[in-house]
């Protein structure tokens, strides 16, 4: 525990575990008052299909669809803000040097590498919410609260709004799920590396390559999409469809629980033997 | 002599039959005119391509002449037409021409198809009714307008037939169908089957009316 | 004998074919300051940082206070304060948060903690509350040894500790240690390349070469084994050359100005009655214990 709170106690000491936070207050902030002087228009645009067929009655534009949609676009961004300070986490100290300090107290390097390892879930898990809580909050002061419309590229699906709150909940904990992937995985490469910009690097463009593989259509690829798990990381969204595919939340949060638990233990074996040389 | 007891032999029946379908029209819409205002609950069920949304309970309310609203806590998706937008043109029995052209048996009964021809330039179009004469009312309307296409509202009928007034109304309507940019609606990694289909579909919005209040002071609207 | 603090037994530590250890054999006796000396990439760093567990032996055995390292770890740790190379300082925090957090992970109980008494004995009393990254090099060092105390620990292993101190800031460094083994007995592993002040402070030294061992022991005795360096000024150095030869069967370097040879101390009162009986004015006798020479003439012997 003490070694917990020693580990949370450096990362908010470190000027860039904030930029996190600054950025999503920053672009939070922004999107709400774009949507605010011209959401409806942005919706008019989104909906033109229907205007031949249809009033739609209500407040399309309420705080649960200003919250979705900054959900799924910082979502995409999200990664980024992880890995700049899982990738520090062991790399960082590493080329600071004080990688020695932690080793030689008496606390084993399986304790070291799994508290580092739970202090950038923990971080992670506050970077959501503060995500969720703060868009949720500021959207429905702005704009009130009703029925979430969730557009889709062939569709449109409507959730009640008393059916959302659990849903916001829920796919909250599947955004974690799928940054923790994200953040376990900068974590592994932080241990092989003794530099913290490498781990940032690596990690991006692991996510970049994996996506683009995702997004071709190559037979090929169709082989490897089920496998990468870019593929489920976006799994949250499926929360937001009016009939929701429980088969395929599970599967994808297997996914991305084995992606957690490979990534974990490959940086495990690999600290727990490595000679700190610097 | 001849041309014209000709022309009167082919004429009169149509004109009868004019003022016949005319008299069918005014007769619905003077029972329904009896109605100053109502209030009632609906639930909606829906049924559109795309779109994929619950039933929904709401209120609708009606004010003479045509003020008609409902009103629901979320988001509805509603026929774009008024329903009693052909009141407007109704209400005057010089503003239209209406033709019976067909019978057909409807809900078990025999209804008479009448078309209702503004004389005027109108936002209306066309108006075609399938009306059952005997009970003054209309089960089935079918309205062509300028400004929003074509609707087709089928009407059932249960306690409220003396003013007019459906338990249920099911209305069709043609969507175009849905597409926005993936990227837009951020989906990059989905693969979802390509549904195969026209771009226009037809929809149904069933209306169930419960609880009608009638001529009650209405503030709503 | 004396009791030892850490134990070495048959140590290899290898990175592919380079062997950086060799079949290591070392005891570093407790309550003393044991000097570890040996030329660059001789092993000494790798040797303290396989002691300290930061570099996995890949064959052989550590005891630390009767303790196997490879079943004591992380316990053993409880006992050992170390600077590898440099002290590590979260810079962005202060020096006495820094003290804070590491006595938090070192499973300390509460009365064990005292941090200020560790900022008094390396006198950083005033400056504690600044943030590290606004430290002097010899602030850093001493904070270095701060941390290193703040558990308290019996053995103390310092690599390199005063590379990059003025020189007042190496006294200063070697009185401390020379307190904490006089004033708190502790034990004191300590490498370095200037061996003056290896000299200085050690009681015990261990030299290593290319990962072997070369030579271990007391440093008192080690030197007295061997001839002191003589030099020596007088008014005939000729004769004076002559008369050592003769003498003492020792060959001397002359210079214009002094005679440099080797000569067993016990010798050097005959040697002074002899220059005096020959009417030779002696102007300089200066001795040398020879650390250098030892350790010059130990690792040149086993190149």
């Amino acid at each position: 525990m003490k070694l917990l709170i020693f580990e949370l106690y450096k990362i908010f000491s470190k000027p860039r575990t904030y930029i996190s936070y600054g950025v999503i207050l920053v672009i939070i902030f922004l999107i709400d008052f774009a949507l605010l002087f011209s959401g409806q228009e942005y919706i008019d645009f989104l909906l033109n299909t229907f205007k031949d067929s249809f009033v739609i009655e209500g407040n399309i534009l309420n705080g649960y669809m200003i919250s979705y949609i900054i959900l799924q676009t910082l979502i995409i961004h999200m990664p980024l803000l992880v890995a700049l300070v899982s990738g520090d986490l062991i790399s960082g100290e590493a080329s600071s040097g004080t990688i020695k300090i932690l080793l030689t107290r008496p606390n084993t390097r399986s304790q070291i590498y799994f508290t580092k390892w739970v202090t950038g879930e923990l971080y992670t898990i506050s970077v959501v919410i503060l995500l969720g809580i703060v868009s949720l909050v500021f959207g429905i002061m702005l704009f009130g609260t009703g029925d979430l419309m969730v557009l889709k590229s062939d569709g449109v699906d409507l959730i009640q709004s008393d059916d959302l709150l659990w849903r916001f909940g829920l796919s909250m904990s599947l955004a974690v799920l799928g940054l923790s992937v994200v953040s376990t995985l900068s974590m592994m490469i932080s241990a092989f590396v003794e530099n913290s910009i490498t781990p940032i690097i690596l990690t991006m463009a692991i996510i970049i390559l994996f996506t683009i593989i995702g997004t071709l259509d190559v037979p090929l690829f169709d082989l490897l999409r089920p496998y990468l798990f870019t593929t489920h990381m976006l799994v949250w969204k499926n929360l937001f469809d009016q009939d929701l595919n429980m088969n395929l939340i599970e599967s994808s949060s297997v996914v991305l629980l084995v992606h957690i638990l490979i990534f974990y233990s490959v940086g495990w074996y690999y600290f727990r033997n490595k000679d700190i040389l610097n | 002599m001849k041309f014209f007891t000709a022309i009167i032999i082919v004429c009169l029946p149509i004109l009868i039959m004019a003022q016949s379908a005319k008299k069918s029209v005014h007769a619905c819409f003077e029972k329904f005119n009896k109605i100053q205002s109502y209030k009632a609950n609906v639930h909606l069920d829906f049924d559109l391509p795309d779109i994929n949304m619950k039933s929904k309970d709401a209120k609708v309310y009606y004010k003479k002449p045509n003020k008609f609203k409902i009103k629901s806590d979320g988001i509805l998706f509603l026929p774009k037409q008024n329903p009693y937008e052909s009141f407007d043109l109704l209400r005057d029995s010089n503003a239209y021409t209406a033709v019976l052209v067909n019978a057909e048996i409807l809900h078990q009964k025999m209804c008479k198809i009448i078309l209702v021809v503004p004389i005027k330039q109108e936002d209306i179009i066309l108006c075609k009714l399938w009306i059952d004469d005997q009970a003054q009312l209309i089960y089935k309307m079918q309205l062509t307008t300028k400004s929003n296409g074509t609707i087709l509202v089928e009407h059932y009928y249960g306690n409220q037939t003396q003013y007019g007034l459906p338990d249920k109304s099911i209305y069709e309507i043609e969507i175009n169908k849905f597409k926005i940019p993936k990227v837009i609606a951020l989906e990059m990694n989905s693969k979802k089957n390509k549904k195969a289909g026209t771009d226009e579909k037809n929809g149904t919005i069933q209306m169930s009316y419960s609880n009608y209040q009638i001529n009650i002071p209405i503030t709503e609207i | 004998m004396d009791e030892s603090a850490i134990v070495v037994r048959n140590l290899y530590k290898s990175y592919g074919s380079f062997e950086a250890i060799n079949d290591l054999n070392i005891d570093i006796p407790k309550g003393k300051i044991t000097g570890l000396l040996g030329p660059n990439g001789a092993g000494k760093s790798t040797l303290m940082r396989c002691i300290l567990g930061l570099i996995k032996p890949t064959k052989g055995d550590i005891e630390i206070l009767n303790e196997n390292i490879k079943t004591g770890i992380p316990s053993v740790f409880r006992h050992i304060g170390s600077i590898i190379e440099k002290p590590d300082f979260y810079t962005y925090l202060s020096a006495r948060k820094n003290l804070e957090l590491l006595a938090m992970i070192s499973k300390l109980k509460a009365d064990q903690i005292n941090i200020q008494q560790c900022l008094d004995l390396v006198n950083l009393t005033g400056r504690e509350n600044d943030k590290v990254k606004n430290y002097s090099h010899g602030m850093k060092q001493r904070l270095g040894i701060a941390q290193c105390l703040i558990h308290n620990p019996e053995i103390i292993i310092l690599d390199e500790p005063t590379t990059g101190l003025d020189p007042e800031g190496i006294i200063e460094f070697r009185n401390l240690i020379i307190r904490l083994r006089d004033e708190f007995s502790k034990t004191i592993l300590l490498s370095s390349h200037i061996l003056s002040e290896i000299e200085l402070v050690s009681d015990h030294i261990i030299i290593i070469n290319k990962g072997r061992l070369v030579a271990q022991g007391n440093i008192a005795q080690m030197l007295n084994e061997e001839d002191m360096v003589i030099y020596l000024e007088t008014d005939d150095l000729p004769r004076t050359e002559s008369i050592i030869k003769n003498n003492f069967n020792s060959t001397a370097l002359a210079s214009e100005e002094f005679i440099q040879f080797n000569l067993n101390k016990e010798k050097i009162p005959n040697l002074v009655q002899l220059l005096v009986e020959n009417n030779l004015k002696i102007y300089r006798l200066d001795t040398k214990r020879g650390l250098e020479e030892l350790y010059l003439n130990i690792t040149s012997t086993h190149q």
